[in-house]
């Protein structure tokens, strides 16, 4: 019996891992929780993507690259494991900026961030010189905002000429709305008159209500001269 | 008090008015749980009565000198008490021992002299080693199941709140934790009749809500770094509970109701299967609704508002214990459960123990444990995907104690071995299956050998005087490769004049703490920076070395309301060396061990209680200095606490406490992972409770068709209200919120 009972000691010892109830053991391959966090910060009116945003998670920050993508290696503290949402930032030139609380898992995190184009596009322009009266143009401006157009503030024109002394000199001249075509599309123009010789380029800019600002420069080629972009002289 | 049951034997309609009255009769009677013992120690030979002989309970701090007529008058629980064993002694004279269960109010104890060698016959006695009365010196509190009974609580934390240099910390989700003298929670040892439950938690803190209240029956509070046998990489002190072991029949059933959906059952029941074989059973349930979220960043204003969190709480303990003739043996089953559900997130943890205890006559006792701890986190980010964390802990504990005594020479050894495993497992469950991406598995094991050897001495001169001296040494080796050796000693002077005592002491000792599995593990992954190297293999384990000075002043008056005085106050300082530091560098933790941190304190408490604790106040003070914040945060720098309770002969009870935490402050990295500091200022709070407690002493009614045994019936309703103030609200911990609480017990 006893013999019988040793025996089954025995076998219970060598069953189970012996080495594990005198010896230690501590290796590990990776038990930092860091997580992957990536994705891609598009234009949300046209899918572009957008260069250089700036995506802060947390105290990380990265900056996305030409096709828009990011990257971030992130450290979950112990209240975002407890699914405590992290602040997500992602800001970009021109556009809105992006907030959200993102709750963060704990392997892999696809988030794709879509940006607000914020600013006006100028997206045409053109001075046409009004026939029969001299250093007296119209220019015209066609701009674009996605928050639609009652949301643009001002459309002023910059254009540089030379008076009777020979100096340069800047006439600044804001261009009123005519025509609206589309709720996010206005056609702005004004009648110019150079006191001198009009150069051959000037610059548009438009500023909005959220305070964001585009400029367009425009030269004109004066063997194929600007032709009206809407209406008549 | 009744003795004889009444017996009533009527027609119908007089039996139900009877048992009214009866009933009634009932409520007058006496309310004490204390049973005097009172009795007669006399020479066996010439029957002279022995003035000066030593009346006490084994291995317990209840104990009385016999007057000039050799009458003694020892009031004890002798429900609770009822395996413990009474020992009478008296140098020159052989010591008597019986169990309490055995001993009559009235009896001679004749003891016999040295020199006769009879035949004695042998005495069953009970035996309950209990360390922490062998320890060095040290400041020490102790909670007895009348106390616990007194305060009402479902919750752990509210019994240690009139303690001076104890905190609690943590939440219903992380636990709550005990901190003492200004340490960290991972530093307080918590041991449940002698299991040693803080390898229950991964990072080594010891959850106090294993445990309720209604099965303590009586815990001791060790502050200090240098506890040689209990105190093993304990830098701040070590809790000891014991768990009820009533003898008799009895239950006892507790209900409760309170603020933010809180709803708790607790019971207890005892069977005696046979004379030989006792079954206890105590366990709780409880539920409760935070209302808010435990982001432990969020601890100052900014608390999250979430109405959809659930906890429930479910506690199990089953102990068989069997008496034999020269021992006793002891077999216990511990279930805790914790659920913690919120939309997206839950939380799910349970805690087995199983142990057999044996303990002998010859002062041996044996523990073989086996705890089982799994954690397991499910979380949805995704609604399809669902992410699940496991951790499980497995503990094998295997503890000897032996004491040996001779003359004045008392030596105590303890040898432990400790197998301690951890499983980690990180699973990815959607659409696909389940998949592991992370799993680990790391274990390691522990032995120490501790002993304390105490001598006891007096001078020739002065009776009233003696001393006693210990020397305590430790040795600790772990499989990883660590060997360390700690010693302590300890002076403890006695000094007794009519109703005085004095006991000052002093204790100086080290002390080494190893680090947890997953500190170990952390260090293969991670950088680690120390005062010489840059980078290194191994963590180094900690170190503690501590002072104390302290000391005990008892005064007893015959007045009723004011019978005893206990005083006691410490001076200690504490120097921890080669803690952790982590902070986060970007996707990274770095480890840091360069910590040194030295706190200094003191800590004074005055208790004043009356005959049979009808009035009692006591008066705590604490003030901490601690040099390095950003190793021990939020401790309170100051704290002081006042309760006062009141029982009427007429179970009328009422109960107050008054408490102030100081400032506490913490460095800490912030998001941006730089330093900064916060504060949590002072607070001052009131808990209060009111209740009615009423006794049956003996009632036997028989009516038509069934017999009703009514015994020792206690019913007792309650009405509390914690943190009054609200002071704190949810800028600290949820410990401080204002909660109201009713309850209603009954004990049979």
């Amino acid at each position: 019996m006893r013999c019988f009972m040793l025996i089954l000691i025995l076998l219970s010892i060598t069953a189970c891992d012996i080495e594990e109830y005198y010896g230690a053991d501590n290796s590990t391959q990776q038990l930092v929780e860091t997580t992957v966090v990536k994705g891609n910060v598009t234009n949300l009116y046209t899918g572009d993507s957008v260069y250089q945003a700036t995506v802060q998670l947390g105290s990380q920050e990265a900056l996305t690259d030409a096709n828009g993508n990011y990257f971030i290696n992130y450290l979950l503290s112990e209240d975002e494991e407890q699914n405590k949402p992290t602040p997500l930032r992602v800001s970009a030139d021109n556009y809105f900026d992006y907030e959200q609380n993102v709750v963060l898992s704990p392997t892999i995190n696809q988030i794709d961030v879509p940006l607000k184009y914020g600013a006006p596009i100028i997206e045409q322009t053109a001075r046409v010189s009004v026939p029969g009266e001299f250093s007296t143009y119209t220019c015209q401006a066609i701009v674009l905002d996605y928050q639609g157009w009652s949301n643009i503030e001002d459309v002023t024109g910059h254009f540089p000429y030379e008076d009777n002394n020979g100096n340069t000199r800047l006439l600044t001249q804001s261009l009123n709305r005519v025509n609206v075509e589309h709720p996010n599309r206005a056609y702005y123009q004004t009648r110019l008159e150079y006191e001198g010789a009009a150069s051959i380029y000037f610059w548009i800019t438009a500023d909005d209500h959220d305070g964001f600002q585009d400029s367009l420069f425009h030269s004109i080629n004066i063997y194929a001269p600007d032709t009206l972009l809407f209406g008549t002289q | 008090m009744f003795d004889h049951n009444c017996k009533i034997m009527m027609p119908l309609p007089f039996k139900t008015g009877l048992t009214i009255f009866a009933f009634l009769l009932g409520l007058y009677a006496q309310n004490s749980l204390y049973a005097a013992l009172h009795g007669r120690v006399i020479d066996s030979e010439n029957k002279q009565p022995l003035a000066g002989a030593n009346v006490y309970i084994l291995d317990q701090p209840i104990g009385v000198s016999t007057d000039r007529d050799g009458y003694f008058h020892l009031s004890v629980d002798r429900q609770q008490l009822a395996d413990d064993t009474l020992v009478v002694g008296y140098s020159g004279y052989v010591t008597w021992k019986r169990v309490l269960r055995q001993c009559q109010p009235g009896m001679i104890i004749e003891l016999r002299r040295t020199s006769y060698t009879l035949d004695r016959p042998i005495d069953i006695y009970g035996h309950r080693i209990d360390l922490s009365r062998a320890e060095i010196p040290h400041s020490q509190e102790s909670i007895s199941v009348q106390q616990i009974e007194d305060i009402g609580s479902v919750e752990m934390a509210d019994l240690f709140k009139r303690m001076p240099a104890v905190h609690i910390e943590g939440n219903d989700l992380q636990g709550r934790r005990i901190q003492i003298r200004g340490s960290q929670a991972s530093e307080v040892n918590v041991y449940l009749d002698g299991i040693l439950l803080n390898n229950l938690n991964i990072d080594g803190a010891a959850d106090l809500s294993l445990i309720v209240p209604d099965q303590i029956y009586k815990m001791d509070v060790l502050k200090g770094a240098n506890l040689p046998l209990l105190g093993g990489g304990a830098f701040g002190g070590v809790i000891n509970i014991h768990s009820r072991r009533q003898t008799e029949a009895g239950l006892k059933f507790k209900y409760q109701e309170g603020s933010y959906g809180k709803e708790a059952y607790s019971g207890h029941v005892n069977i005696p299967l046979t004379s030989k074989l006792i079954l206890n059973y105590s366990g709780s349930y409880h539920q409760f609704r935070p209302r808010i979220e435990y982001f432990s960043g969020e601890r100052f204003d900014d608390k999250t508002a979430n109405p959809h969190i659930f906890s429930i709480r479910d506690n199990h303990q089953m102990d068989l214990s069997y008496y034999t003739d020269s021992g006793q043996w002891r077999l216990k089953m511990f279930s805790y459960r914790l659920n913690y559900d919120k939309t997206d997130w839950s939380n799910a943890r349970d805690n087995y123990l199983l142990a057999l205890n044996y303990s002998n006559k010859h002062r041996f006792d044996l523990t073989i444990s086996q705890l089982f701890s799994l954690d397991r986190v499910k979380r949805f980010v995704v609604e399809s995907t669902r992410d699940e964390n496991i951790y499980s802990n497995e503990n094998l504990q295997v503890r000897a104690a032996k004491t040996f005594s001779k003359n004045q020479l008392d030596l105590q050894l303890v040898s432990t071995y400790a197998h301690e495993a951890l499983d980690t497992e990180s699973r990815l469950k959607d659409r696909q299956g389940s998949r592991t991406y992370f799993k680990s598995h790391h274990y390691d094991n522990f032995f120490s050998l501790s002993s304390v050897l105490s001598f006891t001495d007096r001078p020739d001169s002065a009776r009233n005087l003696w001393w006693k001296t210990y020397l305590g040494a430790r040795g600790d080796f772990s499989a990883t490769g660590y060997r360390d050796f700690g010693n302590s000693l300890g002076l403890r002077l006695y000094w007794q004049k009519e109703a005085w005592r004095l006991e000052p002491y002093i204790n100086y000792g080290r002390n080494v703490k190893y680090p947890t599995l997953l500190e170990s593990a952390y260090t293969r992954d991670m950088l680690i920076f120390t005062g010489i190297d840059t980078t290194f293999e191994q963590l180094e384990p900690e170190y503690n070395r501590s002072y104390e000075g302290g000391l005990r002043v008892y005064r007893s008056w015959s007045h009723a309301m004011v019978n005893n005085l206990e005083m006691q106050m410490a001076v200690f300082t504490n120097t921890v060396y080669n803690k952790i530091l982590k902070r986060p560098l970007g996707d990274l933790i770095v480890q840091s061990q360069i910590g040194k941190n030295t706190t200094t304190g003191i800590e004074s408490s005055v208790q004043l209680s009356g005959l049979d604790n009808q009035l009692n106040l006591s008066l705590g003070y604490t003030a901490l200095d601690i040099e390095n914040l950003l190793l021990y945060q939020y401790k309170p720098s100051k704290k002081f606490n006042l309760q006062m309770q009141y029982q009427t002969p007429f179970g009328f009870y009422l109960n107050g406490l008054l408490f102030y935490d100081g400032k506490s402050y913490a460095w800490y990295f912030d998001d941006r992972n730089q330093l900064a500091t916060n504060r949590i200022d002072e607070a001052w709070d009131i808990d209060f409770s009111v209740g009615y407690q009423f006794r049956i002493n003996a009632l036997d009614v028989s009516a038509s068709g069934y017999r009703l045994n009514l015994r020792n019936m206690v019913i007792n309703a309650r009405l509390s209200g914690f943190n009054l103030l609200d002071s704190k609200g949810f800028q600290d911990y949820y410990l401080r919120k204002r909660s109201y609480q009713a309850s209603l017990s009954i004990r049979y």
